[in-house]
């Protein structure tokens, strides 16, 4: 068989199958690098065991993050031996240090999108999360809460439609309250509402009505006797006026005594002088006594005048 | 071929039946057979000597280089229009975070490689098959040789008719009558002979080797080369449509895209690349391999075609029952 010719248009064939089959080969690997990179197969990373009662929503290869971003990764999601669901995390060596001892970690599962795993420190003093730590983890699934909400409203409704049902008492309040109003805006208004159709009643208010007009006309006599001409106001006010005269005789009278007294006064004012000199005077008059005494004494001694009572008998 | 004897009127359109299963199970397990072949000679070295390595880079670059241009900026124009719409359209929603992983997975991981295997077969594979197809029934109902079918893909300007061995006239020329006819009709039996020979030859596996496998291993390096081009062209542009031209949302991009990327997704994806490129690169030839049943078919293409696209299709299928069922 001959051999085929190369045309000269393709006279580096196999530079240029080279280099497509290189091309091919760079992209191949570097996808392949980038892959591994992005799932993390490059970073250190240290353990952390998250437990819980139900580890529904959790998958491989979901975040932990931390503040919004991603810390850890899962790793395994396995059933220990007591029953609770284990889940593997691994958290790279260079975000660990944001989890701490005292670090909480959560599960929420909303209505719409996947659960999500969160880590909050609360404590930054604390000392660092250990590798291999096992936590637990808290559920929040607001799914599971939609039952008991409905229970709750539909426990709300009954008691409502009980409430408001034909022969409740609200109803028959109502009815009744709609009744009174009636009245209240029928042809009696509020005081046939009050007397209503009863004949007692009735009678009780014409009674009421004739007992007010016995107390208007007493109360115009009293008013009369009180405050007519020859009342009992006008015979007070006229009493008022001679005591009021009386008073101003007393006035009177009191002032004169006032000056009595102040004649008085001066009086007991020279008694009192009196007194003080009396005094003066009467220590005074002791001592010039006393004097008088002593001279006395002295004369004694010297003349006796003292004549001896005592006769003596031979 | 015996003549139906029994007197049941609906005998003949059984029979007829038959034939047609038997010759449609038959090409698909020639299919199957050429299919195997050609991966046999993948594993033989002889068929990268020196010899073979011209024809394999040139099948390569003919193959590939003219379309790698067009096709990336047809990716790049779909991939924009599509992500464009998933945006906005999570947008609206107020799903707008899961924007990005709905894109990679649909793009990258559904569209891309059937968009890329399409591509291949009806701008590549099949044009060349069908050519391929036409120059051997050519060269196998002429009494001449069989004839380079290289010069086939030539420009028309440096296209040259190659020398036939024996005189006899070269493609496109017609026989003129007379002394050459006669002269033609007088050696047609040892022509015939020959031809029958080199046909069997053909049909060996040098001829395999020579002809067939360049060809296939071009279609298959085809779709590798522009899925892997589409793949890191599409995983460019939905970083740039969602975030535009800057570095600091690479790191959560690389989460998303690591996440979505785990091994199940990732053998999935390239072992659908592989089978497409299989489906691609082999069916258009395998038909041409065993020459044509004429109860089958009518046109050549189109039937290759359609079986074409049936592969792909079952491939694509269970690659979605892999990745979600």
């Amino acid at each position: 068989m001959e051999e085929p010719a190369v045309p000269p248009s393709l006279r580096n064939a196999e530079l240029k199958a080279a280099l497509l089959l290189g091309l091919m080969l760079v992209l191949v690997a570097g996808l392949t690098v980038y892959l591994l990179y992005a799932r993390g197969a490059f970073d250190a990373t240290q353990r952390l065991v998250l437990t819980a009662d139900d580890s529904d929503g959790v998958g491989i290869g979901m975040d932990v993050t931390f503040a919004g971003f991603p810390i850890g990764r899962v790793q395994r999601i396995e059933l220990g031996q007591d029953g609770k669901a284990r889940i593997l995390v691994d958290v790279t060596q260079k975000d660990a240090h944001w989890l701490r001892t005292s670090s909480v970690f959560t599960l929420e599962r909303g209505l719409v999108g996947g659960a999500k795993l969160r880590a909050y420190s609360g404590i930054p003093a604390d000392p660092p999360l250990p590798d291999g730590a096992t936590r637990d983890l808290l559920v929040g699934d607001m799914a599971g809460q939609v039952p008991q909400l409905l229970t709750a409203a539909r426990d709300l409704l009954a008691n409502l439609n009980n409430l408001t049902a034909t022969d409740s008492a609200l109803d028959m309040t109502l009815r009744n309250v709609q009744g009174v109003t009636g009245r209240l805006n029928g042809p009696g208004g509020a005081m046939g509402l009050i007397a209503g159709e009863d004949e007692k009643a009735q009678q009780l208010l014409r009674n009421a009505n004739a007992l007010i007009l016995k107390a208007d006309s007493l109360v115009g006599n009293a008013d009369k006797q009180v405050f007519g001409k020859r009342g009992v106001m006008t015979d007070t006010q006229a009493a008022v006026v001679e005591l009021k005269g009386l008073l101003v005789d007393a006035r009177a009278s009191l002032k004169k005594m006032d000056a009595v007294l102040a004649e008085a006064q001066a009086v007991g004012a020279n008694a009192r002088v009196a007194t003080q000199d009396l005094g003066a005077l009467r220590a005074d008059v002791d001592s010039n006594l006393r004097r008088i005494e002593q001279l006395i004494n002295e004369i004694n001694r010297k003349w006796p005048f003292k004549r001896e009572a005592e006769i003596k008998l031979p | 071929m015996t003549t139906p004897t029994s007197p049941l009127p609906f005998a003949a359109p059984l029979r007829e039946m038959q034939r047609w299963a038997l010759d449609w199970l038959v090409s698909w397990w020639q299919l199957l057979h050429f299919t195997v072949l050609v991966a046999t000679l993948a594993f033989a070295p002889s068929s990268y000597n020196r010899r073979a390595r011209p024809v394999l880079a040139r099948e390569i670059v003919l193959g590939t280089a003219p379309h790698l241009l067009w096709f990336s900026l047809m990716t790049t124009f779909i991939s924009l229009v599509i992500i464009r719409i998933v945006v906005v359209t999570s947008a609206s929603y107020g799903l707008s975070r899961y924007a990005l992983e709905m894109v990679v997975r649909v793009l990258v991981l559904e569209l891309i490689p059937l968009t890329v295997a399409l591509f291949v077969a009806l701008r590549n594979t099949l044009p060349a098959g069908v050519a391929f197809a036409q120059q051997l029934a050519e060269t196998r109902s002429k009494s001449g040789g069989f004839q380079v079918a290289h010069s086939a893909r030539l420009p028309a300007e440096v296209r040259q008719p190659a020398p036939a061995p024996d005189g006899a006239p070269a493609a496109g020329e017609a026989p003129t009558l007379g002394e050459a006819a006669e002269e033609a009709a007088a050696a047609a039996p040892a022509r015939l002979a020959e031809a029958a020979g080199r046909d069997a030859e053909l049909r060996g596996i040098s001829g395999l080797q020579r002809e067939f496998f360049p060809r296939a291993m071009a279609g298959m390096f085809a779709v590798w080369l522009l899925g892997a081009v589409s793949c890191v062209l599409t995983l460019v542009l939905a970083y740039l449509s969602i975030y535009g031209f800057t570095p600091y949302a690479l790191q959560g991009y690389t989460r998303v895209v690591g996440q979505i990327f785990n091994p199940a997704m990732s053998m999935i994806l390239v072992l659908k690349i592989v089978f497409f490129s299989f489906a691609v690169g082999m069916i258009p030839l395998a038909s041409a391999y065993f020459g044509a049943s004429a109860r089958l078919r009518h046109v050549h293409g189109l039937s290759d075609m359609v079986r074409m696209f049936s592969v792909l299709l079952l491939i694509e299928a269970a690659s979605l029952m892999g990745n979600y069922y």
